[in-house]
């Protein structure tokens, strides 16, 4: 009897033994053990100071662009041309992506179907994120973003090393577009028969589509300047 | 013997699991949670993100204090806020697409193949798809285009770049080939992205025998958009809603 207790304890103990150990082999094998626990410690570390500088600093920029706008206001209640001209401004800092907005549309989620297997089908198939786009653009989608990078007139989904890049940011699965416009047309556009959808699933890819009544679309987060293209008559 | 033998597993497994234990539960305790494969890269693409984040806040800032200035000075010494207002204006016309633009870059033309059509090749093969077009689009906006059309026609954040049969639509307007792309960047970079290194896109296109053309400009002009700019759904949220 009391071999058997202790036997038996030895199997409990090497079961969770090897389940730990399985982890951190896992991680010697890919990035080097108990150095990317602490890789990761660091990293961690490091992203928290750089999100409260983050935050901060946009507070700081929110403040200034609320006081500009007051300017704004103030002269167009002085005089009919500078309200004309607010308006105007208000029109193409949306067309060009520098308000946040928001109204009906969908949120389209797409996730790898089946994750376990050893390569990400979105690597192979990023394109497919270019279609998906497309399809909501076709469907007159008026502001759209992927993972919360707004989707402006020069915005690139383009597969760099080991992720995708969306506005020069980095990016891997899932990816969530939001696109703003009759949330039936949307739906309607991406779930046609023969269309995006069944592609999507073709390769591997699960789509989730939800209709909302709100969806918010944040403002490209940075500044938005040309560099070679300047104005034609100047 | 055997008995030493016994313990001395015991105490080398326990040896072991403690050590696990507390390596993973630093790493809780640190806000990591649980370390698997996947938290590395995820924490440095987050960290790369945020950074970008800051550059991009950080010039932003720049940029609306010198505005702030100038708005500050147009109402304290008489100077004029609608002329302010006006350059304001203009500079977001044209960052949003409304403007035609000129400078240096690419110029890129796409035609069906001139192979003969015979039992042996797909037909789909020798044509330029809508597909072709998108991720070229993508590629120079990749290689940082600032401006580009297509046959004449200004891509916008919406434009859909669309096959309609043996036309392709783009802006609600159709377009049939060859297909002339403008962009408007560094011709260099946008020359390198586009060709002459092995990943470059259009080398595959003209592999598949599509007729493909590929120059660097000192002055290209790409024309501003001219439809819809209305829209039905969308609402600029502002601060405090």
């Amino acid at each position: 009897m009391k071999t058997i207790k202790a036997q038996l304890s030895i199997g409990l103990v090497c079961l969770v033994l090897g389940l730990m150990l399985t982890l951190q082999f896992r991680n010697v094998q890919y990035y080097g053990g108990i150095l990317s626990v602490q890789r990761a410690q660091e990293l961690a570390s490091e992203l928290k100071d750089a999100k409260e500088q983050r935050d901060s600093l946009q507070q700081r920029v929110k403040e200034y662009e609320s006081r500009i706008l007051q300017y704004e206001e103030s002269a167009a209640e002085v005089s009919v041309i500078a309200e004309g001209m607010r308006q105007d401004l208000e029109r193409a800092r949306l067309l060009a992506g520098l308000t946040d907005v928001g109204g009906p549309g969908v949120v389209v989620t797409l996730v790898e179907a089946q994750p376990e297997q050893d390569f990400n089908v979105f690597y192979i198939h990023y394109d497919k994120l270019l279609k998906v786009l497309n399809e909501l653009n076709a469907a007159g989608a008026e502001a759209v973003s992927i993972n919360e990078q707004r989707v402006i007139a020069t915005t690139e989904i383009r597969l760099a090393g080991s992720h995708i890049n969306i506005n020069y940011q980095r990016f891997a699965p899932p990816f969530v577009f939001k696109a703003i416009g009759d949330p039936q047309t949307l739906e309607a556009a991406l779930k046609l028969k023969g269309g995006i959808i069944e592609e999507l699933e073709y390769y591997g890819i699960a789509v989730s589509i939800k209709k909302e009544q709100d969806v918010f679309v944040p403002r490209y987060s940075k500044v938005l300047e040309f560099k070679y293209a300047e104005p034609v008559n100047k | 013997m055997d008995r030493l033998y016994k313990s001395g597993v015991m105490f080398l497994g326990a040896l072991l699991l403690g050590l696990t234990f507390t390596v993973q539960f630093t790493a809780s305790r640190e806000g990591v949670g649980i370390v698997t494969p996947e938290t590395v890269p995820q924490l440095e693409n987050e960290l790369h993100n945020t950074r970008a984040e800051i550059e991009g806040l950080q010039h932003q800032y720049g940029d609306l204090r010198s505005r702030l200035r100038e708005y500050e000075k147009a109402v304290n010494q008489q100077g004029d806020l609608n002329e302010i207002l006006q350059q304001q204006l203009e500079q977001v016309k044209m960052l949003a697409g409304l403007t035609a633009v000129t400078g240096p870059g690419i110029e890129i033309v796409l035609d069906d193949s001139s192979w003969e059509m015979t039992s042996n090749n797909d037909p789909n093969l020798l044509l330029v798809h809508d597909e072709d077009i998108l991720t070229v689009v993508s590629e120079l906006k990749a290689a940082g285009a600032e401006a580009i059309a297509i046959n004449g026609q200004r891509i916008m954040f919406n434009t859909e770049i669309r096959c309609g049969g043996p036309t392709i639509n783009i802006n609600s307007v159709r377009y049939a080939p060859p297909y002339t792309i403008t962009a408007i960047g560094e011709p260099n970079t946008l020359y390198g992205y586009m060709s002459g290194r092995e990943s470059g896109y259009l080398d595959l296109l003209e592999y598949y025998g599509l007729q493909v053309s590929v120059e660097q400009k000192e002055e290209l002009v790409v024309p501003a958009y001219t439809g819809r700019t209305s829209f039905k759904y969308v609402k600029t949220q502002k601060e405090g809603e």
